[in-house]
């Protein structure tokens, strides 16, 4: 296909699909909202449940991913610097939750409008003030990072980010026994060390509060609005969820329309000219990381929550790198983009792999051939190569962002480089 | 030793900001408390200190090894190769097919192909024997890791070039995956222990059969051999890019890739030159790796290829000499960390230490301030 | 590539899949008398040789109960808690395998887990459904009881209805600490040791309790350090142990952690371990800790495991165990934790047969339990749910066999 004819199949399409903003984000919205009142519903558990295995704790960790995903695309997406240690604030979320809703500090008691047991250990704050405190734990780490770091551009970024990623979860699990400067000793070093438990080390922090919405809401709701979330029921747990995304969406289109965005477009696509034309870079650049990390804080805490317990085994690099393909792969700097991104990988990373492994093994058996695939096993293989193949084929994205596309398409509308590339590839005799 | 300049703009003068100041007595505060600190641990327990030391070199020069490569390829293209540590990894796999099953082995998604060379060797081994296994495997592991690195620059890196960095970046990480991958299916999930075909016999020190002097073992002949293919190695790839045509070449393409192919240079066949050798490197390393620690496993590289990045990063990115100086250095810090330190906190220092030279000396120990580092 | 080709293609790919994947689908419903146990295990990674055998002795247990306990037909699924990428235990797995059990109605009991860590995720979900869970390997105290080690509030916390529904019949890490300690003081006379730990739950939970016991008995201990599994040595820390002047090190944890490169370094640094003794827990207590470290450097060192080797197990026990080797071949070697695997299934079906019909009845019936012929000898639950008489059993590496042989049993006081 020429170029030519691609642009006019390309403009056919987008006829076709015209205005599909418009009216597809309501869609999704009112299959989002109705989800738990159908999935399990006969005809459509045959699809939902059996087929896919989309029970509604696996949607909830999907949608997990959706915030995540949001929270980094402002990151990357947005503003164009490459984080690859977003899970460190995932982290800091849920343990946020570990220190403030649980009995971790079981010295002290503390309880502030928690739904916690009367007079138990440690302390209790209400966890949706919990939830805005991870946020604000990890906007203030996200400073703290980014105040040195992000003079550091492109790839040298890149690294220290996946340092801090590498560092937070090794300091979580090593942090039962902190060493911090307790006092003055008359000897060299003349820091006195104590060690302070901060995380319980690998043993993790567990049993942590769950949101609520108080007695009277529960006795008048007759349950619909819990008094304390239920480690069975889901649905409460799903319409917060979605509820966060959705307040996550209203203020991530905000801001990508504000002066903010705007400045945010212009550090990505040229920091010289951006800083030239009066955009601060360093203000700029940290706002993006602060707002990244508040979403990266808040969907943390609930995922502490949800779980019920935090480890610090949890939070791997492998999350990084899967929230980075969700919004690689789903098309940067477009919200629906990595949204979508974010639902089909981790539907593939939870359940839809071993689900087709299982399929593919089935139909196999069937056959009669005596022999297993363990697609699950290869899931870092195929991984990757869904990474090469999206980088090399169509590097904007399943769902791109307009800016994006025409970016990273520029070698196509000018020449300039292929002419390089024939230059390139001089060869002159003798030279070896 | 020569080093791949990488493009740096016009210099700019500055005053010296507060904050400038303030970075140079942190600094200065944080090598006061090393240095103070490394100096009691050596007045304390100056035999250990010694042994320790031995032990922080040996392993700081295969992080140099796999730290080369990054550098080379960053010096080139600017691009932090992440799939090199992982190129390294199957280096390493490969050496054990070659020791424990005396085969080539060349990795194919659920099936592998052998070629038989009859080059098995244990401890017990002839010295003959031993010889040409270790031979057959630096040879046959260079090549195996040089092809996979060109293959990854020719598929995945040159359609980018010119493309936003983002792109290749994520590529490599792509690739990186992949070649993990690759491995988990070669040989499986477990640690492979590779047979330890050199003698852990002490050469100096306690019971050593060169120098005697009591005390403990200080220099082992397995330390003896990292030396002895490290530095030959070393030397070669100085010579290779300061005297020859092709380093001359890569050093062009390195300053200015338009200017060099303007000047005849073959930029392309020099880019992929510099992922061979990149590859080669990481081909010895995994040899040496093998020989040296002797358990492998399929993330090896992953961690390993961090801990050379920061090295390469410590050195001055683009400068050989510095990538060697920095894998050396991380070596010993590690080392240190491990022997008098906590044990548990050793990684975190080693991130620490890369975060803090990024921060505050972006350029390295050696390296020259580069556009990125501003 | 056009939009117009990939939509297409796209949505042909999604019917593909959609048609595996429902393919791989075969809901059946019997009703009637029909219950359902699950098992919850790593089956991934190196945890894989452990589980699947483990999943294998429990089939093996209802095949020769002919699928039936009582008047009811029982069924039996495996679950896999573990994600391929790490090989090991997830906690939203954990998480989302508890809720299926917990929503279907036909399931009545859940033998699992393997991690520790896991089953503090699963029991607080299955305690609010009261289904009972009875683990064949969790060896972290603060489950069932507090002890020296555990945090406060535990076990408590993890039964937020007040009333327990968990038991285990292995026995938990303080007794293997414990037991640890009195043998390296009492049987090999040492008098300083140095701790080990791979900082993950297991290790650092059974290391933290032979650190206490070991200063309890008058063992000095010379340091306790974590080491990194991802570390390329270890010889720098070695030299650090040997300057501590420690005649045993005692390491707690899992030996896929790198722990061949461990003993390795271990050896060479500080000689073989009749020089410095060596202990290890039962998560290094498999043969492959001999191709990993090379089978001389493990040569005589001792392990402790809560269970019973197949040889020390008589009566109904030991015949079993030979039907089981029959069924898996005279190959292969029976893991430590297969046979606790099919003591947990033989208790459940005994207490299926004696139940109900509710989910309560049968945590009731099962803490009730008193068998005397288990595959792993007689069985009963203290109101903890811990087995009423645990076991610790010490084994001797043998170099040139290549594979641990049962030494003795160690008393459990």
């Amino acid at each position: 296909m020429t170029r030519a004819e691609a642009t006019g199949v390309r403009a056919r399409a987008r006829g076709v699909l015209a205005g599909y903003e418009r009216w597809l984000p309501w869609a999704l919205l009112a299959v989002a909202l109705t989800y738990p009142f159908w999935y399990d519903v006969w005809p459509f558990s045959y699809v939902t449940v059996d087929a896919l295995g989309l029970k509604l704790d696996v949607v909830i960790f999907m949608i997990v991913y959706v915030m995540l995903a949001l929270g980094l695309n402002v990151v990357v997406g947005f503003a164009g610097l490459l984080d690859l240690g977003y899970v460190a604030f995932f982290a800091l979320g849920a343990y946020s939750v570990g220190w403030f809703a649980s009995d971790k500090f079981s010295g002290t008691e503390y309880h502030f409008l928690s739904n916690a047991t009367e007079g138990a250990a440690g302390i209790h704050l209400n966890l949706w003030l919990v939830l805005l405190l991870g946020g604000v734990i990890t906007a203030i780490a996200g400073v703290i990072i980014g105040w040195p770091t992000l003079r550091l551009r492109g790839d040298y970024l890149a690294i220290v980010t996946l340092g801090f990623g590498e560092i937070i979860p090794d300091v979580f699990r090593n942090a039962d026994q902190l060493p911090v400067p307790g006092g003055v000793q008359g000897l060299p070093p003349f820091i006195d060390f104590t060690n302070v438990n901060l995380t319980n080390g690998v043993r993790g922090v567990r049993s942590l509060d769950r949101p609520g919405f108080g007695d009277r809401l529960d006795s008048l709701t007759g349950g619909a609005l819990p008094e304390r979330f239920s480690g069975i029921e889901l649905k409460p747990w799903y319409f917060t969820i979605v509820f966060m995304v959705l307040i996550a969406v209203f203020v991530i289109r905000r801001l990508e329309r504000s002066k903010m965005g705007r400045a945010w477009v212009a550090v990505r696509e040229d920091e010289i000219a951006a800083s030239a034309m009066g955009v601060p870079l360093m203000r700029t650049k940290l706002w993006a990381y602060g707002i990244g990390a508040i979403f990266g804080g808040i969907v943390g805490a609930y995922y502490g929550s949800f779980i019920g317990s935090v480890f610090p085994t949890s939070f791997s690099f492998a999350i990084s790198i899967l929230v980075l393909v969700m919004v690689v792969v789903g098309g940067m700097g477009n919200i629906y983009g990595v949204m979508l991104g974010a639902l089909v990988l981790e539907y593939l990373n939870f359940k839809g792999l071993q689900k087709i492994g299982d399929g593919i093994n089935k139909s196999i058996d069937a056959i009669g051939i005596d022999l297993t695939v363990d697609i699950p096993r290869y899931k870092t293989l195929i991984f990757g190569l869904l990474l090469v193949t999206m980088m090399l084929l169509r590097p904007e994205g399943l769902i791109p962002s307009a800016r994006r596309k025409a970016e990273l398409h520029e070698a196509e509308g000018l020449p300039e480089r292929d002419t390089y590339d024939d230059l390139y590839d001089v060869r002159r005799e003798g030279d070896s | 030793m020569a080093e791949i300049p990488v493009p740096s703009p016009v210099a700019v003068r500055r005053r010296p900001a507060p904050s400038d100041l303030l970075r140079w007595i942190f600094g200065a505060l944080i090598l006061l408390g090393l240095g103070y600190w490394l100096i009691s641990s050596a007045v304390d327990e100056p035999e250990r200190f010694a042994q320790v030391t031995v032990i922080g070199l040996s392993n700081g020069m295969i992080f140099a090894l796999v730290a080369l490569g990054y550098t080379l390829v960053y010096g080139i293209i600017e691009l932090i190769n992440f799939a090199h540590g992982d190129n390294f990894m199957l280096g390493t796999l490969q050496t054990h097919s070659i020791f424990a099953d005396g085969s080539f082995q060349v990795p194919l998604l659920f099936s592998t192909i052998s070629i038989p060379l009859g080059t098995a060797a244990t401890v017990d081994s002839s010295g003959v024997e031993k010889a040409y296994a270790i031979a057959m495997a630096l040879v046959l592991s260079m090549v195996f890791c040089m092809a996979i690195n060109v293959t990854i620059e020719r598929i995945g890196y040159k359609p980018l070039r010119g493309q936003p960095r983002l792109a290749p970046l994520i590529t490599a990480i792509g690739f990186s995956f992949i070649l993990q991958g690759i491995g988990l299916s070669w040989k499986g999930e477990g640690r492979i222990a590779v047979p330890q075909i050199i003698p852990d016999t002490v050469l100096i020190g306690e019971d050593g059969t060169l120098l005697d002097f009591g005390g403990v073992p200080y220099y082992t002949v397995r330390d003896l051999m990292v030396l002895l293919i490290t530095v030959p190695v070393l030397l070669a790839l100085t010579w290779l890019v300061s005297s020859t045509k092709p380093g001359k070449a890569m050093r062009a393409t390195a300053q200015d890739r338009d200017a060099a192919a303007m000047m005849g240079i073959s930029v392309n066949r020099t880019i992929s030159f510099t992922f061979a050798l990149g590859g080669a490197i990481a081909g010895a390393g995994g040899v040496v790796y093998a020989l040296y620690v002797g358990t492998t496993h399929f993330q090896l590289g992953f961690r390993l290829g961090l801990i050379a990045f920061t090295a390469a990063v410590l050195g001055g990115i683009g400068n050989l000499t510095g990538a060697v100086l920095g894998g050396v250095l991380i070596g010993l810090i590690a080392a240190y960390n491990d022997g008098f330190g906590d044990a548990r906190w050793t990684y975190t220092v080693i991130f620490v230490i890369l975060i803090l030279i990024l921060v505050f000396r972006p350029s390295g120990l050696l390296g020259e301030r580069t556009p990125e580092g501003q | 590539m056009s939009r117009k080709r990939s939509v297409p293609v796209a949505l042909g790919m999604l019917v593909a899949v959609l048609a595996i994947v429902a393919a791989g689908c075969g809901g059946d419903d019997d009703g009637g008398k029909t219950l359902k146990i699950v098992s919850d295990l790593p089956l991934q990674g190196s945890n894989l040789v452990q589980s699947a055998q483990m999943v294998e002795a429990m089939e093996y247990v209802l095949e020769l109960a002919d699928n039936t306990a009582g008047d009811y037909t029982v069924e039996y699924e495996s679950f896999d808690d573990a994600i391929a990428s790490t090989g090991n235990w997830d906690e939203a797995t954990c998480a989302s395998n508890a809720r299926t059990y917990a929503d279907d109605e036909s399931i009545v009991a859940n033998i699992g887990t393997y991690n520790s860590g896991c089953a503090a995720i699963e029991i607080p979900i299955l305690n609010e459904a009261g289904l009972a869970m009875v683990s064949p390997a969790n060896t972290y105290a603060g489950l069932t009881h507090s002890a020296p080690g555990t945090e406060d509030g535990e076990p408590d916390k993890y039964f937020p209805s007040g009333s327990r529904n968990y038991l285990r019949v292995v026995a938990s890490d303080d007794y293997q600490g414990k037991v640890g300690a009195d043998f390296l003081k009492n049987d090999l006379g040492v008098k300083s040791v140095f701790i080990l730990d791979d900082k993950e739950l297991y290790g650092k939970g059974v290391a933290d309790a032979f650190e206490d016991a070991a200063k309890t008995i008058g063992l000095t201990v010379a340091g306790h350090e974590g080491w990194d599994k991802d570390a390329p040595n270890y010889t720098a820390l070695m030299t650090k142990i040997k300057a501590t002047g420690a005649d045993a090190i005692y390491i707690g944890g899992v030996s896929p952690n790198n722990g061949g490169q461990l003993v390795k370094d271990k050896v060479s640094v500080l000689g073989d371990n009749e020089q410095v003794k060596l202990l290890v827990t039962d998560g290094f207590v498999l043969d492959s800790l001999f191709t990993d470290a090379g089978a001389d450097n493990v040569n005589g060192a001792y392990g402790t495991a809560p269970t019973l080797p197949a040889s020390q197990i008589a009566g109904a026990g030991a015949e079993f165990i030979d039907g089981f080797q029959e069924k898996i071949g005279a190959d292969a070697n029976i893991q430590v934790y297969t046979l606790y695997a099919a003591t947990a299934m033989q208790v459940v079906l005994d207490a299926i047969a004696r139940f109900d019909g509710t989910r309560a009845d049968l945590i009731a019936k099962l803490f009730e339990t008193d068998l005397t012929d288990t595959a792993t000898g007689p069985m009963s639950f203290n109101a903890d749910g811990d087995p009423a008489s645990g076991t610790e059993q010490l084994f001797k590496a043998d170099g040139a066999q290549k594979k641990w042989v049962w030494d003795k049993s160690l008393a459990v006081s």
